[in-house]
């Protein structure tokens, strides 16, 4: 496993990065977490729909944000709002769509993420349009899928995989393995030993990364967006990671799984590793954090706020979003929901 | 200005939860998205963050009550805002609990405000009991309804004893063990006080304190701390001390460093002298399940590994398997992968016996505990020169402290001291167990 930082934030080999760049990663995380754990809260109270939180997977998420360009595509899963948020999707919109509101999908005209995807590996087949059509138009955008093992269980991680590699379409697949598919253990899914290894089937690099190390990740993604940009097709990286929360709001991992385990991904935790690193360099402080944590939580409440503003949508609008032109039978059920 | 804050639908579909614990006492203050409550639904226990800030002017349920969604779960007024009785949405209650026939609680409703804000959650629970008498809901759990109904049991004539008056089994029982022994003396029985008086609250829950500081523990520190306790709780201990004369394990251990040129932890020619005395006494190297004592094939030796966060041990497998190189390489490996945080979870769980070398922070004699799953524990002390007697002579070795803690529903004193006896014969000359 490609590794470079370890969980006591003592390093491997030389980080490709420089300090201030650490530093903004962190930053990135740190602020990443306080969306996570005010959506968390705000579920908890009422204010949002079911959410599937993050928490433990920053690292695997910002590393690959951080590894795209601007304007490469993301298609990514309901759990992936940092990555997402890397990659261009404001906060306020990812909230809002949490709160039931459709609108939070309008992703901006120059954000090229699409709205998280709730069926799970569908969007890993979009991704590979998406990277199609740039190959088709000569663009050099490539696509990142992000999806969990509990996809690369689904017949679309196959029909996905094979196109991309046999038309060899700019797509990176990212797949952050958090040990369960909802309550279902890895090793229970899956005969072979790691996800990566699977890429070789089809033809295409495969790599598992330490998915809690954000530098680790962020290598692993460039290297495979650059092979992709340079028209060497698609790879598959594997983020090794742990969802310390639970699958979503409704569930309880008490019932599946071992304390103990939680405990011992704790202690890698993606955003502590790399305070101690800051740390050992003498870039880290106590105010520092506070400042971060601050300003991470102004930026979420404001969010937060404009989210919470926007009225409530007309029920007749649920059928106008659809088509540019309504079909007759939309327009027939618009009139009864309008007028009764 | 007070705000209501509602119990909403926290999972998917939920109708209700259970209040298992109040994080915030009323009077107590919160900041927005603070836990301020635990509540168990069909789905799991959760703690609900408060959605404003502020201080806590009512809950909307004692303990173990039930909260539909919608319901009122707290009422959060303004930050420095009174507790006091002019709350509008307090003020109904406290009349019809006044208002309420024959209140048998033997508490003394605290009729006024109380001037210390740690006694006013009590005063709330006081509050909540007598409402549930005024008339009309009866609180109790359908099980305990069915009980009642089982029984022929009318809740009505019940003064409930639980959190805010609910009914309990308990109070059910009781009432039909009196309706059966003394059917007479039912009311008088009803009538007698209700063994809750109230509770005196100490300060130190919401006073701040000077004395010392509070710290949360780490997640690390909770685990230990709840292996430690589950141990302690279930497992009979019985600690042995002996000495050890360490002078040919250390001049073996000196003899493989200079011709291997690597250092070689003492714990690794522990585990070497160890496992044949485990095989000799399996029950050494086994797990209470149950009824059942399962005897384990391997030999899985945990070590313990001192870490800045706390305590872990790590596993070497298979250590019958291994030489003494080999275990060596396995220990240094280990403890240096706990304390980088780098080991996997099947690295540090699964240990059938566990060596504990406390020497390594200058430790003489300990009462180690029975890590849970397993049934003994051998501490290992730091060796020490010290006067030792040879026949008739008195001369200077090191000695080695050895501590060995068993769980004594499966290791009786006679079996403890045959398999202490292997170790130490082991231990004295190291030829015994290097040879097999």
């Amino acid at each position: 496993m490609f590794n470079l930082i370890n969980p006591d934030g003592s390093v491997r080999d030389r980080l490709p990065v420089t300090l201030d760049e650490m530093k903004d990663l962190y930053a990135a995380m740190v602020e990443a977490r306080a969306y996570d754990d005010k959506s968390m809260a705000m579920q908890r109270q009422g204010r949002l729909a079911t959410y599937a939180p993050f928490r433990g997977q920053e690292a695997a998420q910002i590393g690959a944000g951080a590894a795209l360009r601007p304007g490469d595509w993301v298609a990514a899963t309901y759990r992936d709002a940092a990555l997402n948020w890397m990659a261009g999707y404001p906060w306020r919109l990812l909230i809002l769509g949490r709160t039931g509101d459709e609108r939070g999908g309008q992703v901006p005209e120059d954000v090229y993420v699409l709205p998280p995807s709730i069926t799970v590996g569908g969007h890993m087949i979009h991704a590979v349009g998406l990277a199609w059509a740039e190959k088709l138009k000569g663009s050099s955008r490539i696509a990142l899928t992000s999806f969990g093992d509990g996809a690369t269980s689904e017949g679309d991680f196959h029909e996905a995989m094979n196109f991309a590699a046999v038309y060899e379409l700019p797509t990176v697949f990212l797949c952050q393995n958090n040990g369960f598919a909802i309550s279902y253990p890895t090793v229970e899914q899956t005969r072979t030993e790691t996800i990566a290894e699977k890429a070789e089937a089809y033809g295409m690099p495969g790599v598992r990364v330490d998915g809690n190390d954000v530098v680790a990740v962020m290598v692993a993604v460039k290297e495979a967006a650059q092979r992709a940009r340079s028209g060497k097709g698609p790879s598959l990286v594997e983020a090794l990671t742990y969802r310390i929360g639970p699958h979503t709001t409704a569930d309880d991992p008490g019932r599946y799984r071992d304390e103990a385990e939680v405990t011992l991904w704790e202690e890698k935790d993606p955003l502590t590793r790399v305070r101690r690193l800051l740390e050992r360099s003498g870039a880290w402080s106590l105010q520092w954090q506070q400042t971060l944590e601050t300003q991470a939580s102004q930026g979420i409440e404001s969010a937060v706020a404009w989210a919470e503003a926007i009225p409530i949508p007309e029920p007749g609008t649920l059928f106008t979003r659809m088509y540019a032109e309504p079909t007759p039978p939309l327009l027939e059920q618009a009139g009864e929901a309008t007028h009764g | 200005m007070a705000r209501e804050f509602r119990l909403p639908d926290i999972g998917e579909g939920l109708t209700e939860a259970e209040v298992v614990r109040w994080l915030v006492p009323v009077g107590g203050t919160v900041m927005a998205d603070q836990a301020i409550v635990e509540v168990e639904t069909d789905k799991a226990v959760v703690e609900i963050p408060s959605p404003y800030a502020g201080v806590v002017l009512r809950h909307g349920g004692g303990e173990g009550e039930t909260i539909k969604v919608g319901e009122v779960l707290v009422v959060i007024g303004e930050p420095g805002e009174a507790t006091g009785d002019e709350d509008v949405r307090m003020a109904p209650e406290v009349e019809e609990a006044e208002e309420a026939p024959v209140v048998t609680t033997a508490a003394p409703v605290a009729t006024t405000a109380a001037p210390i804000v740690g006694t006013i959650s009590e005063e709330a629970e006081t509050l909540g009991s007598s409402r549930s008498e005024m008339g009309g809901q009866v609180k109790a759990l359908p099980i305990v309804r069915k009980l009642a109904r089982d029984h022929g049991v009318d809740l009505a004539d019940i003064t409930g004893t639980g959190p805010g008056g609910r009914i309990t089994r308990q109070d059910v029982e009781a009432q039909v063990a009196n309706r059966q022994t003394l059917p007479a003396a039912a009311a008088a029985a009803d009538a007698e006080p209700v063994t809750e008086p109230v509770t005196v609250t100490t300060a130190e829950t919401t006073e701040p304190s000077d004395v010392g500081t509070r710290r949360p523990m780490s997640r690390l520190r909770r685990t230990i701390a709840a292996n430690m306790s589950r141990s302690w709780a279930e497992i009979p201990h019985v600690t042995t001390f002996d000495d050890v004369d360490a002078t040919r394990l250390l001049e073996v251990r000196d003899a493989l460093t200079t011709r291997h040129g690597v250092k070689v932890p003492i714990e690794a020619l522990v585990i070497k002298a160890v496992v044949p005395a485990l095989v000799a006494h399996p029950e050494f190297n086994a797990t209470v399940d149950g009824d059942d004592l399962v005897l384990h094939s391997t030999h899985d030796i945990g070590i313990a590994v001192d870490t800045p966060e706390g305590l872990m041990v790590a596993v070497v497998r298979d250590a019958g398997s291994k030489g003494v190189l080999a275990l060596a390489e396995e220990v240094r490996r280990l403890g240096e992968g706990a304390r980088a945080r780098s080991l996997g979870v099947e690295e540090l769980t699964g240990q059938t016996f566990t060596v504990s070398n406390i020497g390594a922070v200058g430790g003489g004699h300990g009462t180690p505990i029975v890590p849970p799953g397993t049934t003994a524990i051998l501490s290992v002390g730091r060796a020490r020169n010290r006067p030792i007697a040879y026949g008739d002579e008195i001369g200077i070795a090191p000695v080695m402290p050895l501590s060995l803690s068993y769980d004594h529903r499966v290791i009786d004193g006679a079996m403890g001291r045959r398999f202490m006896s292997l170790v130490l014969e082991n231990l004295e000359e190291p030829a015994l167990f290097l040879a097999v």
